[in-house]
């Protein structure tokens, strides 16, 4: 019942199209029934042979003519009342779905993978929109057309009535019963062109195996037993839709049969006229109609209430991202100067959730068995104002997820990471984030021009750089001048094809394009080579207007240039201080140091 | 059919010589569901042609003799045509769904032996696509189309004829009717058609820019973006739903049209007709079977060119399928050419490795591309262990590629046991390798199958024997069910060195005596290093090996060190003599010490 109310939530705010739909719908069946009416006497008329009465008769057909105008333009009117709402709800129901989408967090990605979610408003909505369109009318036009046709055939005899609805019922129940048997098949077959899908992808996967191992006998063997799978069913689904599906449609043909028969037996007995059995066969056609579509409505309801639970999935996440200091702290906090007194970690520990999907997994899976699970153990470590911190560790020592912990990309817990002494769980994650920028170590660019992937983000900020800053300051000036149409260039999977050190380049000039108070850096320099590298880091801790910086980096330059070092291992902090401090402090970083120096290995293993 | 063969007049032959193999074995099926057909369309003229007969025998008179025999008349008919109208589209249907099943299968047969330069350029959806969405398309125009019009179409000519015959002025009353409605569906569907294109268009772009959002969503949630990008995907969402209530108001229009005219031809039919009966020329009867056989008339019109799509469909669906027929299979021009006796004499050449020759050997992966092998020439002998050293790009996993025939366009020569590598049929070259990937590829069956992968001549005892002689055994015993363990995709419930090991126990299966090894780059816990490294150990013991190799412990073992450069062989000789030499090698192997 929580999927109905949901529907209706979105559906009544069309109420009023829908309600003149009803009425024309109720104009459209009323004139229906009646040009039978119509026909049946101006057939009596001819039957009467008598001359008197042709003026009559052309009057009855210019009534028939003049309702069939009416009908095609109230049936217009009516269609269109009651699909364009389907199509607004669709509308609707897509854009808030994908509001929630943006502004779930990881724990929601963990559990839904994306596919899935894109399927959902894609797919799903198809069935959320049949409701609210055909099947809303539907419901109307079966609840006329059922109503009024048997009651105009009743008014001229209501036995010939009951021996037309009889048929009707019978064969409604026999087709109604093979279409849910249909749709079993066809969900069925479904399932089977899925397995078989799956089937050749893995093949296709390992083809080289396959070739290599000359087994391909037993592949086709594997295949052809899906694809017989998938041709009995369809011999199923066959023998329905060609024997029972069409009895429907004979069903008219024996009504007609019926009314010849039956009818003419009481017009010989003078109780019926010809214009009247005239009229009875055009209301046999009349009548089938509205089972055909009522079989139509409960499919469409069904899939539609499936297709509303998914849709819950999405839509009934509840997405609060406020701000709750106490009204005290609020007097006091000030969106604008906030990271006035810097950045403080205390006594930060965090374990990833059990559930958690994807690539945490496996950063989860190596130090959390070590370390009792948890990612990150004990960390307490300040950022002030203007200062530049490095993150030095090895793969799977808890650097990003720290990252991830600062920017509340992950459910930071409470009381361990503070700015100007707030707890940033109390702030709103839209504050947060406008006072840590965060370039992630995966570039991701959108398929879009270069300018509008750099200005990603800016539209609500209050101070932009120019782009011509931007681009100078990642470096990326040189490379735009030899692209075909310079900042306009589409790039990302439809566009041109970037280096690495290009994709990081231009996710650096994103983060750079809108000044915050706290840049991260998540290993982005990894592609670039040693002299821009150089140039970049002059960039950002000379001209950037971050006031301070936290890099996560192994490189040399990164590391003698920094004011404040934190080695990590296993998610705890085991050294802290400048270079310097460490080398004479820290054996593990001087033979970090030493490694570095020499090693082109441990890049290799960073790539 | 008429229209599908007037649309592919061209290629019909070839088309013809190409599906033919698929329908032959049916035609006794195809030929059942024709042969209704004319019963069918015969039923479909008789049950107006009794009804007139009814109202204009029987009821004018008010007569009800005879009555019961023209009842039972139009009820056998009404019968005859069901089982008819029904038996074609079944049977039809039935051997269609036969010769689908059996292209589907010799479809992927073919790409199951496509080289490996087609699966380079070919993204693997647009072969899934092939087997099925476009075999569906055509399934779907069968069904939902083409076989209901070709009868329709034909009932609708045999019922003009008929109508015709009773009265030619009525028909030409009707007929009138019929090309405005055809002009009026065909106009409103082609506006139909292009909206629909549109919204798929615009529907695609959204679905696309919901795809990169959510794939990007940290970018978006870290940068505050979730207001931009969602102002953005309304944008998309409202001009589809402009275009669909476009599509939804030429559809309304199209329905309520075709539903109008009919009853307006009634009318004109009445007026027309009411004169002939004044005038004694018509009879009340065939009046009403024209009223009656109307909208059997009409639909047909309105149906067809939404089924000439469905057609179209279907047959952008075959010329999909045909491009996998166009595609050239991997086959060896030399296997087809020998002759038996020369078959039988190189597998006994080919019986157990002796030697293998590289000579100046050039070999590029397209022929506009750069050369990635430059004159490399190198031999070893029964025993020897080679290690081929280099950075990515070096050529080293190319000549595994040209050894085990995956590319083999390469100039030079490459000899084994003295016979030229090219004119050796690729299964013979098959046997003669065991081949150790670095990507490992397991089938989601038991381990005992990914082992032995049912190659002829491998019992139980050699998949553990094989297991064993890698050291894999200990771990497989362990596990539930042991050696008929069922693994997931591509072995997800075994660690990544478990996974190495079943595939190296797979290398040994077949029990070659030249093994080429791929090693992996991809670093893995201690424990598993010391699995695989026992397995490389005693490999190296006992077989003749060239090894792409990263660790040390491999290359140290080896005879002889190739140091590979861009495709050249830079250096030659064993670990000691490089070493001493102070040249590339000898710098990696400092850098790796450190």
């Amino acid at each position: 019942m929580n999927e109905l109310r949901l529907f209706f939530s979105y559906a009544l705010q069309h109420k009023y199209s829908y309600l003149l739909g009803v009425i024309c719908l109720f104009i459209t069946n009323l004139l229906a029934v009646t040009i039978p009416v119509y026909l049946g006497e101006s057939v009596d008329l001819l039957d009467g042979n008598e001359t008197s009465d042709y003026e009559s008769l052309i009057e009855k057909i210019y009534w028939v003519i003049g309702f069939a105008f009416c009908v095609m333009l109230s049936r217009t009117a009516s269609r269109m009342l009651f699909f364009n709402p389907g199509r607004l709800v669709e509308k609707d129901f897509k854009n808030d779905a994908f509001k929630t989408l943006t502004q779930s967090q990881q724990h929601f990605y963990g559990k839904h993978p994306v596919g899935g979610l894109i399927s959902i408003v894609n797919n799903d909505i198809n069935g959320i929109r049949a409701m609210a369109g055909v099947g809303m009318m539907n419901v109307f036009n079966i609840f006329f057309t059922l109503s009024m046709t048997p009651i105009k055939m009743w008014q001229i005899s209501p036995s010939l009535m009951l021996y037309c609805l009889a048929p009707v019922l019978v064969s409604f129940l026999i087709v109604n019963y093979a279409i849910a048997t249909m749709r079993k098949l066809l969900s069925q077959r479904m399932r089977y062109l899925q397995n078989l899908s799956t089937q050749t992808v893995t093949f296709l996967n390992g083809v080289e195996v396959i070739k290599g191992n000359a087994i391909q006998p037993w592949a086709l063997a594997k295949f052809n037993r899906s694809n017989d799978d998938i041709l009995e069913v369809s011999l199923k689904q066959l023998r329905i839709r060609t024997f029972i599906m069409p009895i429907l449609e004979f069903t008219e043909s024996v009504l007609k049969i019926i009314i010849l028969g039956v009818g003419g037996w009481y017009l010989v007995q003078s109780e019926l006229s010809l214009g009247d059995i005239t009229a009875f066969l055009a209301y046999a056609s009349l009548l089938a109609m509205p089972f055909m579509s009522l079989g139509r409505l409960i499919s469409t309801v069904q899939m539609g209430m499936v297709s509303l639970k998914s849709m819950g999935r999405i839509l009934n996440q509840t997405i609060i991202d406020e701000n709750t200091l106490s009204p005290s702290e609020k007097a006091s906090f000030d969106q604008h100067m906030l990271f006035s007194k810097g950045l403080s970690v205390r006594n930060l520990n965090f374990a990833y959730p059990k559930s958690m999907d994807g690539n945490s997994d496996k950063i989860s899976e190596n130090n959390a068995d070590k370390n009792n699970g948890f990612a990150l153990k004990n960390l307490s470590f300040d950022i002030k104002p203007g200062e530049k911190v490095a993150i030095l560790g090895r793969v799977g020592s808890g650097k990003t997820t720290l990252v991830n912990c600062l920017n509340r990309f992950y459910e930071t817990p409470e009381n361990s990471i503070f700015i100007d002494g707030y707890d940033v769980t109390q702030l709103s994650r839209k504050e947060l984030r406008s006072v840590i920028r965060t370039i992630t170590q995966e570039p991701f660019l959108f398929s879009d021009t270069l300018e509008n992937n750099i200005r990603f983000g800016s539209e609500a900020a209050k101070t932009r750089l120019t782009m011509d800053m931007a681009l100078a300051q990642s470096a990326m000036k040189k490379d735009v001048k030899t692209f075909p149409d310079g900042v306009q260039t589409l790039v990302g999977e439809k566009g041109i094809l970037l280096s690495g050190g290009q994709k990081q380049r231009i996710s650096l000039a994103r983060g750079l394009f809108t000044p915050a108070n706290l840049l991260v850096l998540d290993n982005v320099l990894s592609a670039v080579d040693n002299d821009t590298e150089r140039f970049l880091l002059d960039q950002i801790f000379n001209h950037a207007q971050a006031k301070s910086c936290l890099i996560v980096s192994h490189r040399q330059a990164v590391l003698e240039r920094v004011d404040n070092i934190l080695l990590l291992e296993k998610g705890e902090i085991i050294a802290t201080g400048s270079h310097e401090e460490l080398l004479k402090t820290s054996n593990l970083y001087r033979e970090t140091w030493q490694f570095l120096q020499t090693g082109a290995l441990e890049e290799e293993k960073n790539v | 059919m008429s229209k599908s063969k007037k649309i592919s007049t061209l290629s019909l032959k070839e088309y013809w010589n190409q599906f033919s193999p698929f329908i032959l074995p049916y035609k006794n099926l195809y030929l059942l569901g024709f042969l209704p057909i004319p019963i069918s369309v015969f039923c479909s003229v008789a049950f107006p042609w009794l009804i007139i007969q009814i109202v204009d025998e029987q009821l004018v008179g008010q007569k009800w003799e005879g009555m019961g025999f023209w009842l039972l008349l139009i009820s056998c008919v009404l019968v005859v045509n069901y089982i008819a109208s029904s038996s074609y589209l079944y049977f039809v249907q039935k051997a269609a769904l036969f010769s689908m099943r059996d292209m589907r299968l010799n479809m992927f047969d073919r790409v199951l032996n496509f080289p490996r330069s087609y699966f380079d350029k070919t993204p693997m959806g647009s072969v899934l696509t092939r087997l099925t969405s476009d075999l569906e398309a055509i399934n779907e125009s069968l069904a939902s189309g083409v076989l209901a019009m070709v009868r329709d179409v034909l009932i609708t000519v045999a019922l003009l004829i008929f109508l015709s015959t009773i009265s030619w002025q009525l028909t030409l009353v009707t007929l009138i009717i019929a090309p405005p409605i055809y002009w009026i569906t065909t106009v409103l569907r082609r506006l139909l058609h292009e909206s629909q294109l549109s919204s798929r268009r615009v529907l695609s772009q959204s679905t696309g820019y919901l795809q990169e959002s959510l794939q990007g969503i940290k970018t978006v949630q870290l940068y505050n973006a979730e207001a931009e990008t969602q102002k953005r995907f309304n944008l998309f969402t409202l001009a589809f739903y402009r275009f669909q209530s476009r599509s939804n108001l030429i559809d309304a229009g199209l329905f309520a049209i075709i539903e109008g005219i009919t009853t307006i031809s009634m009318g004109l039919i009445i007026w027309y007709g009411a004169h002939e009966i004044l005038a004694a020329a018509l009879s009340v009867g065939v009046l009403i079977g024209f009223i009656q056989t109307l909208d059997k008339i009409f639909v047909p019109i309105r149906d067809f060119t939404s089924q000439i799509a469905s057609i179209q469909r279907a047959l952008a669906a075959l010329q999909n399928i045909q491009s996998l027929y166009d595609q050239p299979l991997e086959t060896d021009n030399k296997e087809e050419s020998l002759s038996q006796a020369d078959m039988r004499e190189m597998e006994s050449q080919l019986e157990s490795f002796n030697s293998l020759a590289f000579e100046n050997v050039h070999f590029r992966y397209s022929e506009s591309g750069s050369y990635v092998l430059k004159g490399v020439t190198f031999s070893l002998n029964k025993g020897d262990k080679i290690a081929l050293v280099g950075s990515t790009g070096s050529g080293k996993s190319t000549i595994l590629r040209l050894l085990t025939k995956t590319y083999r366009e390469y100039e030079g020569s490459i000899r084994l046991n003295g016979v030229e590598l090219r004119d050796i049929p690729k299964k013979l070259v098959n046997n003669f390798f065991s081949l150790m990937q670095q990507e490992v590829y397991l089938f989601s069956e038991s381990i005992a199958f990914n082992i032995g992968l049912q190659r002829e001549g491998i019992t139980d005892a050699g998949i553990k024997e094989a297991a064993k002689y890698v050291y894999a055994d200990e771990f497989i015993e362990k596990l539930p069910n042991g050696y008929q363990f069922i693994l997931s995709a591509n072995g997800s419930n075994l660690s990544a060195g478990q996974s190495q090991l079943v595939a190296f126990a797979r290398a040994m299966a077949s029990g070659s005596d030249l093994v080429l090894l791929d090693e992996a780059t991809s670093s893995v816990d201690s424990v598993t290093e010391n699995m695989i490294q026992r397995a490389i150990d005693h490999v190296f013991a006992e077989k003749t090996v060239i090894a792409i190799a990263h660790r040390l412990s491999t290359i140290q073992h080896s005879d002889q060190i190739i140091v590979l450069d861009q495709g050249e062989i830079i250096e030659k000789g064993t670990h000691e003599s490089l070493i001493k030499e102070g040249g590339f090698y000898a710098n990696l192997v400092e850098s790796a010490d450190e």
